[in-house]
């Protein structure tokens, strides 16, 4: 997995929100809103190249303090979820 | 005979030119008189970056010169054919980050080509056809530039009616023919004391932290063309609805609401940027509410009532 090109987290008046950018985007007109951890986790991957749900959980167990089992679930989930926005490929 | 023009828009001095006064003249911004500016004096770049007492600066925003030879870049690309709503307007990528745009009205002639720098700081522009297709493509082009000129110094080109009650801006926006226009009228019949400041493309400008909404020389089909400034006081979506009620929004929401309605280049980064960053500077101090709305006295009259609470 990675981030699709011209997709910017964004702090606005204290609400993280992701904002298309870019020819590739023109018709990209929504915009996504992200609680902390989702914001936490895209800050730690925007500049890889590749991510997987095992890097995802790895942040989580880290930054968290949380087991294994749940950061796994919570990856998978967030994974899917930013699939489904179309900000990741 | 070449002739050079200098207007005041949002208090941003701007400098058009004409290359040849035949066909090309003043006559074909009849919507710009009220802000014709008399400022040769202080266009001189020793000085451009003195501030005045309200934070506005001496710079010139952009130059046009307007030249009918101006011959279109040999190395372009196309980045999209945009329908405007009034036409569809063709948009290259120059090698120099610069850019043309091919302007067309409704019928699909070409009126206007304009070359910018990547600033929108200099600009030529070729105009074509009869007077109204002059009249549309020179218009169509300066308010391009001065969106994009403008986004790098906290200011943002909005599609809103607006109106002006108890010296504070309040501007409708809305999908179009939702009906701004429509409420707009409502407050003046109804609201005491309103008056219309603009009725399709105001500007909102940011300084020193307060926002104030100007009148611009493009107001769609009313020919409302003031060069006024007020504080602005809030911002309100417009929706239709079968009963009147209104709510303020939160950011996130706010946020959605109010991007589409400014004129923006999403391929351009700096000027994306540039109004995202105008925009949250906006969220961070003025409240921004939908009204679900019949097209009715009772609707003005909550809009107001609730507005006028927040100030």
């Amino acid at each position: 997995m990675r981030i699709k090109k011209g997709f910017k987290l964004r702090n606005i008046c204290g609400e993280m929100i992701i904002v298309a950018e870019g020819s590739e985007n023109i018709d990209f007109s929504r915009i996504i809103s992200m609680n902390e951890s989702s914001a936490f986790l895209w800050h730690a991957v925007e500049n890889k190249e590749c991510f997987d749900a095992a890097t995802l959980s790895e942040l989580l167990q880290e930054e968290y303090k949380i087991e294994k089992a749940t950061a796994d679930i919570d990856a998978k989930d967030i994974i899917q979820l930013w699939l489904k926005a179309g900000i990741i490929e | 005979m070449e002739e050079t023009f200098f207007y005041s828009i949002a208090e941003f001095n701007c400098s058009i030119t004409f290359a040849d006064t035949t066909v090309n003249s003043i006559q074909l911004l009849p919507s710009f008189k009220s802000f014709s500016t008399d400022l040769s004096s202080s266009d001189n770049t020793t000085d451009c970056s003195t501030k005045n007492k309200t934070g506005t600066t001496h710079e010139t925003l952009f130059r046009l010169y307007i030249d009918d030879t101006t011959a279109p870049a040999k190395e372009k690309e196309l980045i999209r054919n945009f329908d405007t709503g009034n036409g569809d307007t063709m948009v290259f990528n120059l090698p120099d980050g610069g850019y043309q745009f091919i302007i067309k009205d409704l019928h699909g002639k070409s009126c206007a080509l304009l070359i910018t720098n990547s600033k929108f700081t200099e600009c030529r522009c070729a105009l074509k056809g009869d007077t109204s297709m002059r009249i549309f493509g020179l218009n169509s082009a300066i308010m391009l530039i001065f969106a994009y000129a403008a986004s790098f110094h906290d200011t943002l080109l909005i599609h809103a009616s607006c109106v002006r009650n108890n010296g504070k801006a309040f501007p409708f926006i809305a999908k179009s023919g939702t009906g701004k226009s429509t409420h707009s009228n409502l407050w003046m019949n109804y609201i005491p004391d309103t008056d219309l400041i603009n009725d399709d493309n105001p500007i909102i400008r940011i300084i020193n932290d307060t926002p104030y909404l100007y009148g611009s020389p493009w107001s769609g089909k009313t020919p409302c063309y003031r060069n006024v400034k007020v504080p602005l006081g809030a911002i309100t979506r417009i929706e239709r609805a079968p009963a009147n009620s209104i709510e303020k929004q939160p950011v996130l929401q706010a946020m959605a609401s109010i991007m589409p309605s400014c004129s923006s280049m999403k391929w351009d980064l700096q000027i994306n940027n540039n109004i995202c960053d105008t925009l949250t500077k906006l969220l961070a101090t003025i409240p921004v509410f939908t009204l679900r709305c019949l097209p009715d006295r009772e609707a003005a009259e909550l809009c107001h009532r609730t507005l006028n609470a927040y100030q």
